[in-house]
């Protein structure tokens, strides 16, 4: 596999994922170069204004990403998973769209060839040959935590090409597993979170969040992982007014680097609004 | 016959014409998570589109504020691509100047603005874009901001694609192209 990165645009504002994420795959000795001069995959909101805008936006940076020779875009965001693999679906089946898309693209010189896969983060780190990596290097099996794997939406849905179950992934749970962690049986761990409605309709999304924390805490979790920065954000950002307590939502690559033995302070785990406290 | 012709422009989506498959089950609005927030759930919605009352339909702030989390596109029995069309009718309001006064739209032109100058969203600058059109949720977020401000998450300075006169090229041709494209302007916007 062949595979570069694509952070997008709300990894450096992110509360540890990026440092976490760099942290750990130097530890690893893992090479995964960035996109070269990546744009923004226009999430939701392009597709909400102009499609054919939206589907430029993710080729621009597959075509990026092959002519950079790679097989594989591996992206930390559910939205940027989504929007890659929708646009990719979607061109796959639309000759004509993807010449547009490549008339558009030919602007700056570029090409969409259509060749590129698009992998999650999560998945990234279970594939095999990259998984042991990690599971040899672990030292502190994080046996004394508790954990609700929060998958958020747009990991398993929608369907496009082999997608882990829509509503009960497990891709997660394994990984949390892998690193000693008790992982509880998370009903809600792939309901929404109100995404980007939290701007304008917050109101309406702080029921949604309520209802992922408390069956968090309810089934004993002490942290809730996350794989997206947006879901982070959604989940603990509101807590203190939403009369439920607190828990602390951390991202999947903040527990695996102190699994491996890394020091809380490169995991950037103290840019969290709801603390991490607890000893591991 | 206009009524007709926007049908018409919906069944044209990939899938869109499973939308005469609708049996009004409910499975999408029972399913929906924004559901309580709109006024008609997506079976309504439908029920509405399917009976030609376009003018309810885009006045509706149903598919404005759908989040996108595509429960009801992957449990609807008849396999109608909900969330899509959800999609399709934002684009075909905003076509035919129906961009209502909902902030669901302003936060999408807002971040839609700060990505056509960037390249990248910055979301310092999205949210300033966004409170001028809706400046009452100012207050709400000023504490959330400085806490965030206060742990090292609000970024000011955004840093754009390399060559950005060249990405508003590929925009801008991208724009000309949508034009004839299905969902947009087709019924001459």
């Amino acid at each position: 596999m062949n595979a570069v990165f694509y952070p997008g645009c709300t990894l450096r504002t992110a509360a540890g994922y990026q440092e976490s994420i760099e942290a750990v795959l130097e530890a690893l000795e893992l090479s995964l170069p960035w996109v070269e001069d990546w744009n923004c995959c226009g999430a939701t909101a392009y597709f909400s204004l102009d499609e054919l805008v939206a589907l430029v936006l993710p080729a621009r940076v597959m075509a990026i990403a092959e002519g950079m020779g790679a097989d594989t875009v591996v992206t930390p965001c559910n939205a940027c998973y989504a929007t890659l693999r929708k646009a990719r679906a979607v061109l796959a089946d639309e000759p004509e769209l993807k010449d547009n898309v490549n008339k558009a693209l030919a602007e700056e010189g570029k090409r969409y060839w259509g060749k590129v896969g698009v992998e999650h983060l999560l998945d990234y780190f279970l594939e095999p040959g990259i998984r042991e990596t990690w599971i040899s290097r672990i030292r502190q099996p994080l046996t004394s935590l508790s954990v609700a794997p929060y998958y958020g939406c747009q990991y398993s849905r929608p369907q496009t090409d082999g997608e882990d179950h829509p509503e009960r992934p497990q891709a997660l749970d394994t990984f949390l597993e892998f690193l000693g962690t008790r992982v509880v049986d998370f009903t809600a761990k792939t309901y929404c979170c109100g995404a980007a409605q939290m701007v304008a309709h917050e109101e309406a999304c702080l029921p949604l969040v309520r209802r992922i924390l408390s069956d968090a805490s309810r089934k004993g979790a002490q942290a809730i992982v996350a794989i997206c920065p947006l879901c982070q954000f959604n989940l603990e950002a509101p807590q203190g007014k939403l009369g439920v307590g607190n828990v602390p939502v951390v991202y999947f690559t903040q527990l695996l680097g102190l699994a491996i033995g890394m020091d809380r302070k490169v995991l950037g785990l103290k840019k969290l609004l709801v603390p991490f406290k607890v000893a591991v | 016959m206009e009524a007709r012709e926007l049908l018409k422009e919906l069944l044209k989506m990939p899938g869109g014409d499973q939308i005469l498959k609708c049996i009004q089950c409910g499975t999408c609005t029972g399913s929906c998570p924004m559901a309580p927030a709109m006024d008609y759930g997506p079976r309504k919605l439908f029920a509405m589109a399917k009976g030609g009352d376009f003018r309810e339909v885009f006045d509706a702030n149903t598919y404005w504020i759908c989040a996108s989390c595509y429960f009801c596109t992957v449990r609807c029995p008849r396999g109608i691509k909900i969330t899509d069309i959800m999609y399709a009718l934002k684009r075909m309001a905003v076509a035919r100047g129906y961009a209502p006064k909902e902030k669901a739209a302003y936060m999408y032109q807002a971040f839609k603005d700060t990505v056509d100058d960037y390249g990248r969203l910055s979301e310092a600058k999205m949210m300033q874009r966004y409170l001028m059109k809706a400046p009452f949720d100012a207050l709400k977020n000023a504490s959330l901001g400085l806490r965030l401000l206060a742990k090292g998450r609000m970024e000011f300075k955004v840093e754009p694609v390399k060559d950005v006169a060249a990405f508003k090229r590929v925009l801008e041709k991208a724009r000309e192209l949508g034009r004839t494209s299905r969902n947009q302007g087709a019924l001459g916007s």
